[in-house]
Protein backbone atom coordinates (compact mmCIF):
# COMPACT_ATOMS: atom_id res chain seq x y z
CA UNK A 1 0.00 0.00 0.00
CA UNK A 2 1.18 3.39 -0.76
CA UNK A 3 2.26 5.50 2.15
CA UNK A 4 -0.24 8.36 1.33
CA UNK A 5 -1.56 11.09 3.63
CA UNK A 6 -4.79 12.82 2.94
CA UNK A 7 -5.62 16.02 3.58
CA UNK A 8 -8.90 18.14 3.66
CA UNK A 9 -9.21 21.23 1.81
CA UNK A 10 -11.95 23.19 2.62
CA UNK A 11 -11.53 26.76 0.99
CA UNK A 12 -14.37 28.46 -0.18
CA UNK A 13 -14.83 28.10 -3.68
CA UNK A 14 -12.57 25.97 -4.40
CA UNK A 15 -13.12 22.46 -6.76
CA UNK A 16 -9.83 20.73 -4.91
CA UNK A 17 -11.22 19.21 -1.70
CA UNK A 18 -8.24 16.92 -1.15
CA UNK A 19 -4.52 17.04 -0.83
CA UNK A 20 -2.68 13.38 -1.35
CA UNK A 21 0.97 13.38 -0.42
CA UNK A 22 2.48 9.96 -1.74
CA UNK A 23 5.33 10.07 1.39
CA UNK A 24 7.17 7.07 -0.60
CA UNK A 25 7.28 9.22 -4.13
CA UNK A 26 8.04 12.81 -2.35
CA UNK A 27 12.44 12.91 -2.38
CA UNK A 28 12.61 16.20 -1.00
CA UNK A 29 12.89 18.47 -3.70
CA UNK A 30 10.76 21.12 -2.37
CA UNK A 31 9.86 22.53 -5.57
CA UNK A 32 6.07 22.27 -4.15
CA UNK A 33 7.36 24.32 -1.60
CA UNK A 34 9.08 26.94 -4.25
CA UNK A 35 5.24 27.25 -5.57
CA UNK A 36 3.16 27.72 -2.80
CA UNK A 37 5.41 28.61 0.52
CA UNK A 38 1.96 28.66 2.89
CA UNK A 39 0.88 25.01 1.78
CA UNK A 40 3.67 22.65 2.69
CA UNK A 41 6.84 22.25 4.58
CA UNK A 42 9.40 19.56 5.46
CA UNK A 43 9.22 17.50 8.37
CA UNK A 44 12.03 15.52 10.34
CA UNK A 45 11.39 12.92 8.08
CA UNK A 46 11.94 15.38 5.31
CA UNK A 47 8.87 14.75 3.55
CA UNK A 48 6.60 17.20 2.95
CA UNK A 49 3.68 17.94 4.72
CA UNK A 50 0.32 19.90 3.98
CA UNK A 51 1.27 23.08 6.83
CA UNK A 52 -2.43 25.09 5.36
CA UNK A 53 -4.65 22.82 2.73
CA UNK A 54 -6.45 26.62 2.24
CA UNK A 55 -3.64 29.31 2.16
CA UNK A 56 -3.71 29.22 -1.93
CA UNK A 57 -5.98 29.83 -4.77
CA UNK A 58 -6.61 26.66 -6.93
CA UNK A 59 -4.43 27.42 -10.08
CA UNK A 60 -1.56 28.08 -7.40
CA UNK A 61 -2.42 24.76 -5.89
CA UNK A 62 -2.02 22.66 -9.21
CA UNK A 63 1.15 24.74 -10.27
CA UNK A 64 2.38 23.27 -7.21
CA UNK A 65 1.29 19.94 -7.81
CA UNK A 66 2.81 19.61 -11.16
CA UNK A 67 5.89 21.13 -10.18
CA UNK A 68 6.76 18.10 -8.03
CA UNK A 69 9.66 15.81 -10.48
CA UNK A 70 7.97 12.84 -9.18
CA UNK A 71 4.29 13.41 -8.79
CA UNK A 72 4.16 13.03 -5.16
CA UNK A 73 1.25 15.22 -4.82
CA UNK A 74 -2.08 14.28 -5.89
CA UNK A 75 -5.20 16.44 -5.66
CA UNK A 76 -8.86 15.48 -5.68
CA UNK A 77 -12.19 16.97 -7.02
CA UNK A 78 -15.10 18.23 -4.81
CA UNK A 79 -16.57 15.31 -6.78
CA UNK A 80 -13.72 12.47 -6.20
CA UNK A 81 -12.39 12.58 -9.31
CA UNK A 82 -8.50 13.11 -9.91
CA UNK A 83 -7.78 16.56 -10.65
CA UNK A 84 -3.85 15.84 -10.73
CA UNK A 85 -1.96 14.20 -12.19
CA UNK A 86 -4.34 12.88 -15.06
CA UNK B 1 2.82 4.32 -29.32
CA UNK B 2 4.61 6.48 -31.55
CA UNK B 3 8.08 5.51 -33.52
CA UNK B 4 11.08 7.34 -34.52
CA UNK B 5 10.04 7.12 -38.08
CA UNK B 6 9.10 10.24 -39.67
CA UNK B 7 5.90 9.82 -42.52
CA UNK B 8 6.46 12.64 -44.22
CA UNK B 9 3.37 13.68 -46.15
CA UNK B 10 3.67 15.62 -49.38
CA UNK B 11 0.43 16.63 -49.46
CA UNK B 12 0.20 18.46 -46.05
CA UNK B 13 0.27 22.24 -45.95
CA UNK B 14 3.57 23.67 -45.49
CA UNK B 15 5.35 20.99 -47.48
CA UNK B 16 8.14 21.80 -49.93
CA UNK B 17 10.40 20.28 -51.19
CA UNK B 18 14.16 21.51 -50.84
CA UNK B 19 16.26 18.91 -52.46
CA UNK B 20 16.61 15.63 -50.21
CA UNK B 21 14.93 17.25 -47.13
CA UNK B 22 11.40 18.25 -46.23
CA UNK B 23 10.37 21.24 -44.61
CA UNK B 24 7.20 21.14 -42.25
CA UNK B 25 5.79 24.46 -41.04
CA UNK B 26 4.78 24.65 -37.39
CA UNK B 27 3.37 27.56 -35.11
CA UNK B 28 5.85 26.61 -32.26
CA UNK B 29 8.57 24.87 -32.75
CA UNK B 30 10.42 24.06 -29.15
CA UNK B 31 13.96 22.63 -29.51
CA UNK B 32 14.24 20.63 -26.27
CA UNK B 33 12.18 17.88 -24.72
CA UNK B 34 12.75 17.86 -20.88
CA UNK B 35 10.92 19.93 -18.23
CA UNK B 36 11.27 23.26 -19.86
CA UNK B 37 10.54 22.40 -23.67
CA UNK B 38 7.35 20.62 -21.84
CA UNK B 39 6.29 23.05 -19.89
CA UNK B 40 6.36 25.40 -22.44
CA UNK B 41 4.15 23.39 -24.68
CA UNK B 42 1.62 22.63 -22.25
CA UNK B 43 1.27 26.24 -21.48
CA UNK B 44 1.03 27.23 -25.21
CA UNK B 45 -1.81 24.51 -25.69
CA UNK B 46 -3.70 25.98 -22.55
CA UNK B 47 -4.22 29.18 -24.42
CA UNK B 48 -4.06 28.49 -28.16
CA UNK B 49 -6.16 25.78 -28.82
CA UNK B 50 -5.37 25.48 -32.39
CA UNK B 51 -1.88 26.37 -33.17
CA UNK B 52 0.29 23.26 -34.50
CA UNK B 53 3.30 22.66 -31.78
CA UNK B 54 6.56 20.74 -31.76
CA UNK B 55 8.70 19.88 -30.13
CA UNK B 56 12.60 18.20 -31.00
CA UNK B 57 14.05 16.05 -28.21
CA UNK B 58 16.95 14.51 -28.74
CA UNK B 59 16.45 11.85 -26.68
CA UNK B 60 13.84 8.77 -27.56
CA UNK B 61 11.39 8.97 -24.66
CA UNK B 62 8.68 11.30 -23.58
CA UNK B 63 9.49 13.54 -20.80
CA UNK B 64 10.85 12.32 -17.58
CA UNK B 65 11.92 13.58 -14.18
CA UNK B 66 15.56 13.96 -14.19
CA UNK B 67 15.19 14.76 -10.46
CA UNK B 68 14.56 11.27 -10.00
CA UNK B 69 17.66 9.64 -11.74
CA UNK B 70 20.02 9.83 -8.64
CA UNK B 71 17.63 9.24 -5.66
CA UNK B 72 18.58 5.61 -3.99
CA UNK B 73 14.75 4.36 -4.41
CA UNK B 74 14.43 4.57 -7.82
CA UNK B 75 18.12 3.79 -8.94
CA UNK B 76 17.94 0.53 -6.79
CA UNK B 77 14.68 -0.46 -8.23
CA UNK B 78 12.67 -0.44 -5.27
CA UNK B 79 10.31 1.89 -7.07
CA UNK B 80 8.78 0.96 -10.40
CA UNK B 81 11.12 2.32 -13.28
CA UNK B 82 8.13 3.77 -14.62
CA UNK B 83 8.10 6.47 -12.16
CA UNK B 84 9.92 8.59 -13.88
CA UNK B 85 7.84 9.37 -16.71
CA UNK B 86 5.90 12.34 -15.79
CA UNK B 87 4.17 12.16 -19.48
CA UNK B 88 2.29 9.52 -21.23
CA UNK B 89 2.81 8.68 -24.74
CA UNK B 90 -0.43 9.24 -25.50
CA UNK B 91 -0.28 13.04 -24.02
CA UNK B 92 1.52 14.27 -26.69
CA UNK B 93 -1.26 13.46 -29.24
CA UNK B 94 -3.98 14.63 -26.86
CA UNK B 95 -2.36 17.49 -26.71
CA UNK B 96 -1.17 17.67 -30.63
CA UNK B 97 1.95 18.29 -29.59
CA UNK B 98 4.41 16.55 -32.05
CA UNK B 99 7.37 15.19 -30.41
CA UNK B 100 10.43 14.84 -32.91
CA UNK B 101 12.23 12.30 -31.21
CA UNK B 102 16.07 11.38 -31.30
CA UNK B 103 16.35 14.56 -33.33
CA UNK B 104 18.74 17.64 -32.66
CA UNK B 105 18.85 20.63 -34.52
CA UNK B 106 21.59 21.83 -36.30
CA UNK B 107 21.12 24.99 -38.06
CA UNK B 108 18.87 28.05 -37.55
CA UNK B 109 18.07 30.75 -39.72
CA UNK B 110 15.91 33.21 -38.18
CA UNK B 111 15.37 35.42 -41.51
CA UNK B 112 13.51 32.55 -42.86
CA UNK B 113 12.23 31.06 -39.42
CA UNK B 114 13.83 28.04 -40.10
CA UNK B 115 15.66 25.12 -38.17
CA UNK B 116 17.31 22.69 -39.80
CA UNK B 117 17.20 18.94 -37.62
CA UNK B 118 19.90 16.48 -37.63
CA UNK B 119 18.02 14.04 -40.15
CA UNK B 120 18.23 17.26 -42.29
CA UNK B 121 14.84 18.36 -42.11
CA UNK B 122 13.49 21.58 -41.48
CA UNK B 123 10.86 22.86 -39.21
CA UNK B 124 9.92 26.52 -40.34
CA UNK B 125 8.51 28.52 -37.63
CA UNK B 126 6.36 31.46 -36.27
CA UNK B 127 7.83 31.35 -32.92
CA UNK B 128 10.88 29.57 -31.54
CA UNK B 129 11.70 28.08 -27.81
CA UNK B 130 15.58 27.19 -27.08
CA UNK B 131 15.36 24.90 -24.66
CA UNK B 132 17.83 22.47 -25.30
CA UNK B 133 19.39 21.32 -21.93
CA UNK B 134 22.59 21.09 -20.93
CA UNK B 135 24.69 17.99 -21.69
CA UNK B 136 26.97 15.98 -19.22
CA UNK B 137 30.87 17.44 -19.80
CA UNK B 138 32.97 14.18 -21.31
CA UNK B 139 35.90 13.64 -19.26
CA UNK B 140 38.91 14.70 -20.91
CA UNK B 141 41.32 12.20 -19.32
CA UNK B 142 43.48 9.88 -21.34
CA UNK B 143 41.49 6.60 -21.60
CA UNK B 144 38.29 8.06 -20.58
CA UNK B 145 36.40 6.20 -23.50
CA UNK B 146 37.76 2.76 -22.24
CA UNK B 147 34.22 0.49 -21.02
CA UNK B 148 33.00 1.07 -17.62
CA UNK B 149 33.14 5.02 -17.66
CA UNK B 150 30.08 6.27 -17.05
CA UNK B 151 28.23 9.51 -16.97
CA UNK B 152 24.81 10.87 -15.68
CA UNK B 153 22.74 13.17 -17.85
CA UNK B 154 19.83 10.75 -19.38
CA UNK B 155 17.35 8.21 -18.18
CA UNK B 156 19.39 5.86 -19.79
CA UNK B 157 22.67 6.66 -18.32
CA UNK B 158 20.88 6.36 -15.21
CA UNK B 159 19.33 2.88 -16.33
CA UNK B 160 23.06 2.07 -16.88
CA UNK B 161 23.93 3.15 -13.67
CA UNK B 162 21.15 1.26 -11.86
CA UNK B 163 22.12 -1.96 -13.54
CA UNK B 164 25.97 -1.74 -12.05
CA UNK B 165 24.47 -0.57 -8.79
CA UNK B 166 22.08 -3.23 -8.54
CA UNK B 167 24.43 -6.34 -9.35
CA UNK B 168 27.40 -7.44 -7.53
CA UNK B 169 29.48 -5.22 -5.25
CA UNK B 170 32.41 -3.79 -7.22
CA UNK B 171 34.87 -0.25 -6.58
CA UNK B 172 33.80 2.58 -8.22
CA UNK B 173 35.79 5.90 -8.32
CA UNK B 174 33.78 8.83 -8.55
CA UNK B 175 34.94 11.72 -10.25
CA UNK B 176 33.55 15.49 -9.19
CA UNK B 177 32.16 16.52 -5.86
CA UNK B 178 28.53 17.48 -7.36
CA UNK B 179 24.86 17.12 -5.52
CA UNK B 180 24.70 13.75 -8.28
CA UNK B 181 28.46 12.46 -6.78
CA UNK B 182 26.67 12.91 -3.32
CA UNK B 183 23.69 11.23 -4.00
CA UNK B 184 24.92 8.02 -6.19
CA UNK B 185 28.01 7.34 -3.28
CA UNK B 186 25.22 6.84 -1.06
CA UNK B 187 23.35 4.56 -3.60
CA UNK B 188 26.70 2.71 -4.18
CA UNK B 189 27.85 2.64 -0.38
CA UNK B 190 24.02 1.15 0.17
CA UNK B 191 24.81 -1.85 -1.92
CA UNK B 192 28.14 -2.86 -0.60
CA UNK B 193 30.41 -1.40 -3.37
CA UNK B 194 33.92 0.68 -2.29
CA UNK B 195 33.33 4.63 -3.33
CA UNK B 196 36.51 6.66 -3.84
CA UNK B 197 36.00 9.84 -4.18
CA UNK B 198 38.20 11.81 -6.26
CA UNK B 199 38.10 15.95 -7.17
CA UNK B 200 39.66 19.01 -8.38
CA UNK B 201 38.47 21.02 -5.19
CA UNK B 202 39.28 21.84 -2.10
CA UNK B 203 36.38 20.08 -0.49
CA UNK B 204 32.35 19.25 -1.17
CA UNK B 205 30.30 21.41 -3.03
CA UNK B 206 33.19 24.13 -3.40
CA UNK B 207 32.23 26.69 -4.10
CA UNK B 208 28.58 26.64 -3.03
CA UNK B 209 29.10 25.69 0.02
CA UNK B 210 32.00 26.40 2.72
CA UNK B 211 34.73 24.13 3.99
CA UNK B 212 32.41 24.22 7.72
CA UNK B 213 29.06 23.42 5.89
CA UNK B 214 31.06 20.85 3.76
CA UNK B 215 32.84 18.96 7.03
CA UNK B 216 29.28 17.89 7.99
CA UNK B 217 29.44 15.90 4.84
CA UNK B 218 32.62 14.47 4.46
CA UNK B 219 32.53 13.56 8.57
CA UNK B 220 30.13 11.07 7.49
CA UNK B 221 31.53 10.02 4.61
CA UNK B 222 34.61 9.02 6.32
CA UNK B 223 32.90 7.43 9.03
CA UNK B 224 31.70 5.27 5.76
CA UNK B 225 34.50 4.31 4.57
CA UNK B 226 34.42 6.58 1.41
CA UNK B 227 37.95 7.65 0.67
CA UNK B 228 37.83 11.33 -0.46
CA UNK B 229 40.78 12.60 -2.67
CA UNK B 230 40.60 16.27 -2.80
CA UNK B 231 42.66 18.58 -4.72
CA UNK B 232 43.60 16.07 -7.47
CA UNK B 233 43.31 15.59 -11.13
CA UNK B 234 43.46 12.11 -13.05
CA UNK B 235 46.54 11.39 -15.26
CA UNK B 236 44.97 8.69 -16.82
CA UNK B 237 42.42 5.58 -17.10
CA UNK B 238 44.15 2.75 -16.83
CA UNK B 239 42.99 -0.52 -18.51
CA UNK B 240 42.77 -2.67 -21.70
CA UNK B 241 39.36 -1.83 -23.10
CA UNK B 242 37.90 -1.72 -20.35
CA UNK B 243 38.22 -0.06 -16.85
CA UNK B 244 40.91 -1.29 -14.37
CA UNK B 245 42.10 1.50 -12.43
CA UNK B 246 42.88 5.49 -12.67
CA UNK B 247 46.58 6.98 -11.54
CA UNK B 248 46.31 10.41 -10.42
CA UNK B 249 48.61 13.03 -11.20
CA UNK B 250 50.71 12.30 -8.23
CA UNK B 251 51.37 8.93 -9.38
CA UNK B 252 49.15 6.93 -7.27
CA UNK B 253 47.32 4.12 -8.75
CA UNK B 254 43.50 3.34 -8.00
CA UNK B 255 42.38 -0.13 -8.90
CA UNK B 256 38.66 0.23 -9.68
CA UNK B 257 36.03 -1.47 -11.82
CA UNK B 258 33.91 1.55 -12.57
CA UNK B 259 34.19 4.96 -13.05
CA UNK B 260 31.33 7.63 -12.54
CA UNK B 261 32.66 10.79 -13.75
CA UNK B 262 29.86 13.71 -12.75
CA UNK B 263 31.95 16.66 -13.87
CA UNK B 264 29.37 19.03 -15.07
CA UNK B 265 27.77 20.37 -17.71
CA UNK B 266 28.48 21.94 -21.38
CA UNK B 267 25.47 24.11 -23.01
CA UNK B 268 25.45 23.07 -26.70
CA UNK B 269 25.14 26.39 -28.46
CA UNK B 270 27.49 26.35 -31.13
CA UNK B 271 24.42 26.05 -33.44
CA UNK B 272 22.53 28.99 -32.07
CA UNK B 273 25.64 31.41 -31.77
CA UNK B 274 25.98 30.65 -35.59
CA UNK B 275 22.50 31.85 -35.96
CA UNK B 276 23.22 35.50 -34.23
CA UNK B 277 21.84 34.43 -30.79
CA UNK B 278 23.95 36.56 -28.39
CA UNK B 279 25.26 34.11 -26.09
CA UNK B 280 27.16 34.38 -23.00
CA UNK B 281 28.16 31.47 -20.61
CA UNK B 282 24.39 30.89 -21.76
CA UNK B 283 21.70 32.05 -23.92
CA UNK B 284 21.19 35.90 -23.22
CA UNK B 285 17.58 36.85 -22.44
CA UNK B 286 15.50 38.94 -20.96
CA UNK B 287 13.27 39.05 -17.57
CA UNK B 288 10.37 37.69 -20.31
CA UNK B 289 13.30 35.25 -21.53
CA UNK B 290 13.26 36.75 -25.05
CA UNK B 291 16.62 36.87 -27.25
CA UNK B 292 18.02 39.34 -29.00
CA UNK B 293 16.53 37.86 -31.79
CA UNK B 294 12.75 38.75 -32.53
CA UNK B 295 10.28 35.63 -32.12
CA UNK B 296 12.49 33.63 -30.19
CA UNK B 297 12.76 32.84 -26.73
CA UNK B 298 14.90 31.07 -24.12
CA UNK B 299 14.33 28.71 -21.41
CA UNK B 300 15.93 26.06 -18.86
CA UNK B 301 19.72 25.18 -18.44
CA UNK B 302 20.92 26.54 -21.01
CA UNK B 303 18.69 30.48 -20.20
CA UNK B 304 21.17 32.96 -18.63
CA UNK B 305 18.36 35.35 -18.56
CA UNK B 306 18.21 38.83 -16.76
CA UNK B 307 17.50 39.12 -12.61
CA UNK B 308 15.81 42.05 -11.68
CA UNK B 309 17.15 41.79 -8.09
CA UNK B 310 20.63 41.48 -9.00
CA UNK B 311 20.60 43.78 -12.28
CA UNK B 312 22.70 41.06 -13.52
CA UNK B 313 22.49 37.94 -15.97
CA UNK B 314 22.13 34.60 -14.17
CA UNK B 315 22.27 30.91 -15.00
CA UNK B 316 19.96 29.00 -12.53
CA UNK B 317 20.56 25.35 -13.61
CA UNK B 318 17.94 23.70 -11.71
CA UNK B 319 14.74 21.97 -12.12
CA UNK B 320 12.10 24.07 -10.14
CA UNK B 321 13.85 27.14 -11.80
CA UNK B 322 13.73 25.27 -15.70
CA UNK B 323 9.58 24.65 -14.98
CA UNK B 324 9.15 28.06 -14.27
CA UNK B 325 11.01 29.14 -16.75
CA UNK B 326 9.04 27.16 -19.22
CA UNK B 327 5.96 28.11 -18.05
CA UNK B 328 6.86 31.82 -18.27
CA UNK B 329 8.75 31.40 -22.05
CA UNK B 330 5.11 29.72 -22.69
CA UNK B 331 2.66 32.48 -21.96
CA UNK B 332 4.78 34.76 -23.40
CA UNK B 333 4.70 32.90 -26.74
CA UNK B 334 1.33 32.45 -26.75
CA UNK B 335 0.76 36.31 -26.15
CA UNK B 336 1.12 37.27 -22.61
CA UNK B 337 4.09 39.14 -21.45
CA UNK B 338 4.63 38.24 -18.08
CA UNK B 339 8.69 38.28 -16.38
CA UNK B 340 10.24 35.49 -14.88
CA UNK B 341 11.29 36.46 -11.27
CA UNK B 342 12.04 33.52 -8.82
CA UNK B 343 13.97 32.88 -5.63
CA UNK B 344 15.40 29.83 -6.87
CA UNK B 345 15.97 27.12 -4.23
CA UNK B 346 17.70 23.51 -4.97
CA UNK B 347 18.54 20.55 -2.25
CA UNK B 348 20.58 17.34 -2.20
CA UNK B 349 20.35 14.22 -0.22
CA UNK B 350 22.56 11.62 1.12
CA UNK B 351 23.37 9.44 4.42
CA UNK B 352 20.59 11.32 5.77
CA UNK B 353 22.12 14.86 5.76
CA UNK B 354 19.76 17.25 3.54
CA UNK B 355 22.17 20.43 2.12
CA UNK B 356 19.60 23.34 0.71
CA UNK B 357 20.99 25.65 -1.79
CA UNK B 358 18.02 28.86 -1.64
CA UNK B 359 18.85 32.27 -4.12
CA UNK B 360 21.86 33.18 -5.41
CA UNK B 361 24.75 31.49 -3.29
CA UNK B 362 28.01 32.41 -5.43
CA UNK B 363 30.45 33.75 -3.08
CA UNK B 364 31.23 36.64 -5.53
CA UNK B 365 34.05 39.30 -3.56
CA UNK B 366 31.24 41.70 -3.77
CA UNK B 367 29.25 39.50 -1.19
CA UNK B 368 28.87 39.52 2.71
CA UNK B 369 28.47 35.90 4.03
CA UNK B 370 27.37 35.07 7.86
CA UNK B 371 27.29 32.22 9.44
CA UNK B 372 24.36 32.23 11.73
CA UNK B 373 24.60 29.91 14.49
CA UNK B 374 22.10 27.11 14.86
CA UNK B 375 22.17 25.81 18.11
CA UNK B 376 21.51 21.43 16.89
CA UNK B 377 24.43 19.17 15.86
CA UNK B 378 25.37 18.69 12.66
CA UNK B 379 23.63 22.05 11.32
CA UNK B 380 24.98 25.04 9.70
CA UNK B 381 23.42 28.50 7.86
CA UNK B 382 25.05 30.45 5.49
CA UNK B 383 23.13 33.86 4.97
CA UNK B 384 24.85 35.61 2.28
CA UNK B 385 24.16 39.44 1.65
CA UNK B 386 24.46 42.10 -0.86
CA UNK B 387 24.30 45.71 -1.10
CA UNK B 388 22.63 45.01 2.69
CA UNK B 389 19.78 42.70 1.53
CA UNK B 390 19.91 39.18 1.82
CA UNK B 391 20.45 37.49 -1.91
CA UNK B 392 19.98 33.90 -0.80
CA UNK B 393 21.81 31.16 2.17
CA UNK B 394 22.79 27.53 2.73
CA UNK B 395 21.72 25.13 5.04
CA UNK B 396 22.81 21.96 6.17
CA UNK B 397 20.00 19.73 8.11
CA UNK B 398 18.02 23.03 8.51
CA UNK B 399 15.71 22.65 5.42
CA UNK B 400 13.18 24.50 7.39
CA UNK B 401 15.04 27.18 7.33
CA UNK B 402 15.06 27.43 3.50
CA UNK B 403 11.50 28.59 3.13
CA UNK B 404 12.39 31.18 5.81
CA UNK B 405 15.15 32.23 3.63
CA UNK B 406 13.26 32.42 0.76
CA UNK B 407 10.56 34.63 2.56
CA UNK B 408 13.67 36.85 3.21
CA UNK B 409 14.96 37.19 -0.10
CA UNK B 410 11.60 37.98 -1.90
CA UNK B 411 11.13 40.91 0.90
CA UNK B 412 14.22 42.62 -0.51
CA UNK B 413 14.65 43.82 3.36
CA UNK B 414 17.83 46.34 4.20
CA UNK B 415 19.22 43.94 7.28
CA UNK B 416 22.56 45.42 7.11
CA UNK B 417 21.10 47.00 10.80
CA UNK B 418 20.96 43.31 12.52
CA UNK B 419 24.58 42.14 11.46
CA UNK B 420 25.43 41.42 14.86
CA UNK B 421 22.01 39.76 15.75
CA UNK B 422 22.46 38.04 12.62
CA UNK B 423 25.91 36.65 13.60
CA UNK B 424 25.12 35.78 17.01
CA UNK B 425 21.90 34.02 15.77
CA UNK B 426 19.79 36.48 18.52
CA UNK B 427 17.61 37.35 16.08
CA UNK B 428 15.14 34.80 14.27
CA UNK B 429 15.25 34.78 10.76
CA UNK B 430 11.51 34.48 10.71
CA UNK B 431 11.06 37.90 12.26
CA UNK B 432 13.72 39.33 10.06
CA UNK B 433 11.32 39.71 7.50
CA UNK B 434 9.00 41.83 9.48
CA UNK B 435 11.38 43.84 11.32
Amino acid sequence: MANTVEYTRTAPGSTISKIVVDRDLCIAAVSCMAVAMDTYELDAENKIVVKDANSIDDATLIASAESCPTKAILLYGTDGSLVFPK
Amino acid sequence: MQSNTQVHNICAPGYLAVYSSYMQSYTYVIIGGGIAGTTAAETIRKTDKEGRIAIVSDEPHPLYSRVLLSKPAWVLGEQPFDNVWLKKEAWYQEQAIHLFRGLSATALNPDSKQVTLSDGDVLEYKKLLLATGAHARKWPVKGAEKDGVMYLRTVDDAKRIGTVAQGAPKHVVMIGSSCVSFEIIEVLHSRGFTVTEVMREKHFFEPSLSGEEASIIERVLDEKGVEVIRETEVAEVLGNGAVEGIRLASGREIPCDYILAFIGVDLPVGWIQSAGIATHRGIYANDYLETNVPNIWTAGDTTECWDRALGETVIMGNWMSARLQGEIAGKNMAGERVPFEQVSFHSSHGFGNTIGWTGDVRPLPDRTIIHYPTPEPNTYCRIILWNGRVIGGTTVNRPDLMGVMTNLIKSRKDVSGFMSELMRGSVELKELATK
